[in-house]
């Protein structure tokens, strides 16, 4: 603000009770009508420079006496500078205010994420499979008996789980091909090229392998930023991973948003995703395609219950948003800023798949980057770009530095190494199923289109289920409403995740449900539940035909 | 359908904000207050020929700054003709002129020479 007292005078609203007293003060009972008159400092100044021009060029155009016409110009130039000055100064006022508020909302920022880093620890402490070490001692020390104590025994008892599943698999699929000649011939389930990759590992890798994280990573969901250059296996790795995902999470409503639009990669989404935007980014404008994210975003937010977005080519298109559209995506920048930290309880989580992983480039600070967890993938076929990527700090380095990292990546059976965030180290990547179709490596097709996944007999979910005391075995026998206690359950786990007082619908709740909309429920056979949840007090029928309702909770 | 039109109404809502945004970064303040200082020069040519009118010895210095004026455009003139032919010595020159660069000093000298001619026609 101008320490000019005339410029405070006119600045914002001259109507208010300061400027109206101070021009009272100074004109008397004028003074009002000037405020009246004047209503903004825009319009002061503005009508000072209509008016000042009008003075000096109003006499020479009547043919007025010379003397008198040049008193008015010399007025009327009098009256433009003061207001040309004025503004001047009201536009550096309004872009300072702007610059002052930018720069508020960038602290405001910085301070979320600072807080938001505090929660996302604890949350990471309480899952206890990643250990901070930036933690102050005492903390660490807080936390260390009882994990010292708990984590200790169910290694163990994983290594003899593992070790019991692979007898199982092995017993199931008595096939004259070796383990061996699976390592080569590849295209198996995931599972066994698992078992076979094991034993590509030398001694001296970590003990765990890929396949097993992968499955941890499915088990429990986080939010994370996948990252690899063009044909490192991104795809390969996510579609593969979702897989998994949909076997430990039947009720999850998979969105993918894709902007490469390429015909031969809708394989890695089919059968896997509960909804799939397609764009071809680089055919669209800027504008079209910023409109298209705003679109999807809006439908991906609109999803009740646990969900997952599936973001892809976020390099090309965060960059395109960021340009054409500034604000709305710093507003998605702190909404995903939001899921990191609570995205763990509301169930919802965003999966962004992208080629670099400077925090520059991707829209953000190293801090906000770094809420999301890395999955970096690097091949042999491209060195440079591998070495380019291992330069950042994306992600930690081996000992050994890079070279440690290509040498995985030669031992590997598809020449990849990929950073595992779970383990905290980079493995090599096992050969996974191409889902696509498509083989970027050899530029060749197929033989055959992807089928969708085979309904195998998943051992290990279900060894896992009937040892689990967390998740027990949804009784699937009709009980009451002509409904399973399953679908009752699913029914109260959709209302339950309502605001109290919000309106729904029966047909919505179903409809947002995997598991109804699968089992073939019907919105009639939901209704003599409803008919029971409102005569119970947790749900009030807005509509005389009993679609709507409004939740009351109590439930 | 209710997606797409979901869509449409985001990208809709994108192009005007987009619009919205271009239009307050160029239409600020700033350009009325620029057209208010040029203007000045206008004013200041009118006055003088205004004063040469009351006081005969001023014609000498509206003759001598009309000289300057036609200086100047012949120079810019020359200019403008170098640059064009891409001559070495046409981009050492410079067009600064108060601190503002060629097509606002133009512009000012411009607005000079019209209030002047302007209020010599209508006195006159």
């Amino acid at each position: 603000m101008s320490a000019n007292p005339l410029v405070q005078l006119f600045d914002a609203d001259l109507n208010s009770d300061r400027n109206r007293a101070i021009l009272r003060f100074l004109f008397g009972q004028a003074g009002n009508a000037i405020s009246r008159f004047f209503p903004t400092r825009a319009a002061a100044c503005y009508s000072g420079l209509v008016t000042g021009l009008a003075l000096a060029f109003v006499p020479i155009a009547k043919e007025a006496p010379a003397k008198l016409t040049l008193m008015t110009t010399l007025a009327g130039a009098g009256l433009v500078a003061v207001s040309a000055h004025e503004l001047d100064e009201l536009q550096n006022d309004i872009d300072e205010e702007r610059t002052q508020r930018e720069r508020d909302r960038q602290l405001r920022l910085f301070a979320d994420t600072e807080a938001k880093n505090k929660v996302a620890e604890t949350n990471l402490l309480k899952h206890g499979y990643e250990l901070d070490k930036s933690l102050p001692e005492e903390l660490r020390q807080a936390i260390s008996p009882a994990s010292a104590e708990t984590t200790q025994a169910p290694v163990d008892d994983r290594t003899a789980f593992d070790a019991a599943i692979a007898a199982v698999q092995t017993k199931q699929q008595k096939q004259p091909n070796k383990l061996e000649e699976e390592q080569v011939g590849d295209r198996a389930t995931t599972e066994t090229t698992a078992t076979a990759n094991l034993t590509a590992i030398t001694p001296e890798q970590p003990s765990t392998n890929f396949t097993e994280t992968m499955a941890q990573i499915a088990k429990r969901l986080v939010s994370m930023t996948v990252v690899g250059v063009p044909g490192a296996g991104k795809g390969m790795f996510v579609s593969n991973l979702l897989r998994l995902v949909r076997q430990h999470h039947p009720q999850l409503h998979i969105f993918v948003m894709e902007g490469k639009g390429d015909a031969k990669e809708a394989g890695y989404w089919q059968g896997v995703a509960d909804g799939i935007r397609s764009i071809k980014g680089l055919e669209e404008s800027p504008v079209n395609l910023v409109g298209w994210i705003n679109g999807c975003l809006e439908a991906f937010k609109a999803i009740e219950g646990p969900k997952l977005l599936i973001f892809d080519e976020v390099t090309y298109l965060y960059k395109v948003w960021q340009t054409t559209d500034k604000e709305g995506f710093e507003d998605y920048i702190q909404y995903k800023i939001g899921l990191s930290s609570m995205g763990d309880s509301l169930e919802s989580y965003i999966w962004e798949i992208g080629q670099v992983s400077n925090a520059k480039d991707l829209g953000v600070t190293a801090g906000i980057r770094s809420l999301f967890k890395p999955i970096a993938i690097v091949s042999n076929h491209d060195r440079r770009a591998a070495n380019a990527l291992l330069g950042t700090k994306f992600v930690p380095l081996p000992e050994d530095g890079k070279k440690a990292v290509m040498q995985m990546c030669d031992r590997s059976a598809c020449g990849r190494a990929v950073y595992d965030y779970v383990n905290d180290c980079w493995q090599s990547m096992p050969q996974l199923d191409n889902l696509s179709g498509f083989d970027r490596d050899t530029r060749s097709f197929a033989n055959q289109p992807p089928a969708p996944a085979a309904p195998e007999p998943d051992v290990r979910a279900d060894l896992e289920r009937l040892l689990s005391v967390e998740t027990p075995e949804p009784s699937r026998a009709i009980t009451r409403f002509g409904l399973s206690g399953e679908q009752i359950n699913e029914v109260q786990k959709r209302l339950s995740s309502l605001q109290v007082g919000s309106i729904s619908s029966v047909k919505r709740i179903r409809e947002n449900s995997r598991l109804l909309r699968e089992q073939g429920i019907a919105q009639a056979q939901l209704s003599e539940l409803f008919d029971y949840l409102s005569q119970t007090g947790a749900i009030e029928w807005l509509a005389s035909d009993q679609r709507d309702f409004r939740y009351l909770g109590g439930l | 359908m209710k997606e797409r039109s979901r869509s449409a109404v985001a990208r809709v809502r994108t192009q005007s904000s987009w619009l919205a945004r271009e239009v307050e970064k160029t239409m600020t303040h700033r350009i009325a207050s620029k057209f208010g200082y040029y203007s000045l020069s206008g004013f200041a040519g009118s006055a003088l020929v205004q004063l040469a009118v009351i006081w005969p010895q001023t014609w000498i210095a509206v003759g001598a700054l009309g000289v300057l004026a036609l200086l100047y455009f012949v120079f810019l003139l020359i200019c403008i003709k170098g640059v064009l032919k891409g001559a070495r010595w046409a981009g050492v020159l410079n067009f600064n002129l108060l601190g503002v660069d060629a097509i606002e000093s133009t512009a000012i000298v411009l607005l000079f020479v019209v209030g002047g001619l302007w209020t010599c026609l209508r006195i006159l």
